[in-house]
């Protein structure tokens, strides 16, 4: 007998939908097995034969399942169909790249250019913050767009962003420290530091460790709304499991 | 460059402890996720090893602060390069702890990657 897993494969295989389109769909033939099994019981046959006969009614052809994919396909997928699948994908990258690039530059460049941060910790900060961005940016481009990440795909974009918010604060930590470094190096050799150049240096760790703090908390609420994909994603796919169970031909005759 | 490794004090040798056991166990979760018998327990130890550099590197740093205020005190020097010089020496065990934290963290994302991704 088939399991569930397998029944819920073969249906994603045959019908090629969002989660919550498919649930939808299920549900609404659901609602009609159960009206007919109810009116076959009441025309006297048993509760197998009722339910037999109201699968085999119900069950639609592989030209039927075709042609409700098609109408509820999501619009993105609709609008790019003639696009080859490589330079689509390529195109899509690009663009999520490009808009996590600039935002994590938007900020940094001021900074530096006025000389609040130090050139190391921006660069090392810019490119997690970017990395953040473009992972948070494609699961949700992924999820609300394209519409065809499952839970699998939405937890390791999870562990992604947890990564990435590791990375940012040790990278980040290790160039503002190297930066200390550097400098404490130049006025041990040279005639020393000047109390406003002392305070310099504080004031630009000081900028260093709030951009590094907020680059940090800004992938927290990614991974934050990622968790909440992901428990969307598997409410929608437990009962996507139950409703494919509930239309198993062969559960009637247990 | 042996000059900044040299100048770490004692806290250097647990931390190459801990540097050798995590290039290992980068190597073996590599190796492991390459050949499908990927384990959780395995990537994840990876993050332990670097997470213990980090903090054995800053021990090191509160240590040598210390030992450097004491110092300085006791010799009654607090010319700005001297100080600057126990900052920067202090700083050396925070530097090493944070690369192999860093080298940690980019190796579980190399490591996830492959196994979302995997050969064949």
């Amino acid at each position: 007998m088939p399991t569930r897993d397998e029944l819920l494969r073969e249906l994603r295989r045959r019908v090629q939908l969002p989660a919550a389109e498919h649930a939808a769909l299920l549900r609404e033939v659901r609602g009609d097995l159960e009206g007919m099994v109810a009116l076959l019981e009441l025309q006297g046959h048993a509760r197998a034969e009722a339910r037999a006969r109201a699968l085999a009614a119900l069950a639609p052809s592989e030209e039927a399942l075709a042609a409700l994919a098609q109408v509820h396909r999501p619009l993105y997928r609709r609008l790019t169909a003639g696009v080859a699948q490589g330079r689509l994908r390529l195109a899509e990258v690009s663009a999520v790249v490009a808009m996590a690039v600039l935002a994590a530059l938007a900020p940094v460049v001021p900074l530096v250019q006025g000389g609040r941060l130090p050139p190391l910790p921006a660069g090392t900060l810019s490119v997690c913050a970017g990395l953040l961005l473009a992972n948070m940016g494609w699961y949700a481009f992924r999820g609300f767009v394209r519409r065809d990440a499952d839970v699998e795909d939405l937890e390791r974009g999870g562990r992604t962003q947890a990564g990435l918010v590791g990375l940012a604060l040790s990278a980040g930590s290790l160039a503002l420290a190297v930066h200390v470094w550097q400098v404490a190096g130049a006025w041990q050799r040279g005639p020393g530091s000047s109390g406003p150049e002392a305070l310099r240096l504080v004031a630009e760790a000081s900028t260093a460790t709030a951009f590094m703090l907020g680059v940090a908390i800004l992938g927290v609420f990614g991974a934050l709304a990622l968790l909440q994909g992901i428990m969307v994603a598997r409410d929608i796919e437990r009962e996507l499991g139950e409703l494919v169970e509930s239309l198993n031909p062969r559960e009637g005759r247990r | 460059m042996w000059g900044f490794f040299a100048q770490m004090g004692v806290i250097q040798w647990p931390m190459y402890v801990a540097a050798i056991f995590l290039v290992v166990q980068i190597a073996r979760a590599a190796a492991g996720t390459r050949q499908g018998r990927e384990s959780s327990v395995s990537t994840s130890s990876v993050l332990v090893w670097g997470g213990l550099g980090a903090l054995l590197g800053i021990l090191g740093t509160v240590v040598g602060f210390s030992q450097a205020a004491g110092a300085i005190a006791a010799a009654s020097d607090i010319s700005p390069p001297v100080i600057w010089g126990g900052v920067r020496v202090a700083l050396s065990t925070t530097i090493f702890g944070l690369m192999l934290l860093t080298l940690a963290v980019v190796a579980w994302l190399a490591l996830q990657w492959m196994r979302g991704h995997p050969k064949g």
